[in-house]
């Protein structure tokens, strides 16, 4: 969709067409559905998000400005439907030392990992995490945003992400030790640097 | 390799994720006028508003005024003068 007929779509969507707001929603349900992968794993309720998106965005339409990117401000508006579904479904998922899953992780290579394995990962790592810790490491490494994108993203402050993210990587390190993650990395990783020696 | 490496790695390789086919397109549209449908006309409501309020008006100005001394005593003191042996009397005088 060209920059010109999507600001036309835009337009025609706030005088209430419904069939240009059906154009817009076509273009970037894709785009926000990879986003919402990023909360939930089921289809299901990826769908429920990407659908929760639009609306929010549709009642919102009057309060974006022309001039910025509408993907920018659909990411955001999905951003926050996300981290409201996290706080809504309040699954904080119980720490299971023997968990077969994560010593399977811990003993192979990230970069061998298929990448829907590693989004699995991600997500059943952060589902441990409360909220929002989860979306500040989201955010921030997961995502590789800088604090001023973080703090937009999720609609807080600078100070705020910053204070999140130094609490949201100490629960996350007690949580690798919980696991017994860093351990078995750190044998995994001596392993590594024996067979790179040898060869 | 420490536990923040280790997401910025997940991360990376997630990117490669191949895409959700979805396609909600007719759900958004049909969700939002469900909501719309559900939704008060604001220039409705102020006129229920308004409608209200004259109604309480003309209710108030056609209200009968209550004499000042309508209370039970006064009333059952009034029943008794008027059947009581005075009253018999007033009616037996020649």
């Amino acid at each position: 969709m060209s920059e010109r007929s999507e600001q036309n779509d835009l337009a025609r969507s706030l005088e209430g067409d419904g069939e240009a707001y059906a154009r817009i929603v076509a273009s970037y349900q894709a785009q926000v559905a990879r986003r919402m992968r990023l909360f939930a794993r089921q289809p299901a309720v990826i769908e429920e998000l990407v659908q929760e998106v639009f609306v929010e965005a549709y009642y919102s339409l009057s309060g974006f400005r022309a001039e910025g990117a509408f993907a920018a401000w659909l990411t955001r508006i999905a951003t926050r439907v996300g981290y409201r579904y996290w706080k809504k479904s309040r699954r904080v998922k119980e720490v299971a030392r023997d968990d077969g899953w994560w010593r399977a992780v811990a003993k192979q290579d990230v970069e061998q990992l298929d990448p829907a394995s590693a989004g699995r990962l991600v997500h059943d790592l952060l589902e441990r995490l409360p909220p929002r810790d989860r979306l500040v490491l989201l955010l921030v490494y997961v995502e590789g945003h800088s604090v001023d994108e973080t703090a937009q993203l999720a609609g807080w402050s600078k100070t705020m992400v910053k204070v999140q993210a130094f609490r949201a990587r100490r629960k996350l390190r007690a949580l690798f030790a919980e696991l017994g993650i860093d351990s078995a990395r750190a044998a995994f990783d001596a392993t590594e640097d024996v067979t790179h020696e040898r060869t | 390799m420490n536990e923040l490496d280790l997401l910025r790695r997940l991360g990376a390789r997630t990117c490669g994720e191949v895409e959700p086919r979805i396609d909600v397109a007719a759900r958004v549209i049909q969700r939002i006028a469900r909501r719309r449908n559900r939704v008060i006309d604001p220039r409705l409501a102020l006129v229920s508003v308004c409608a209200c309020a004259l109604s309480a008006l003309a209710t108030a100005g056609t209200r009968p005024a209550k004499p000042a001394n309508d209370t039970l005593a006064a009333l059952s003191e009034a029943a008794f003068n008027s059947t009581g042996p005075d009253a018999l009397l007033r009616v037996l005088e020649p």
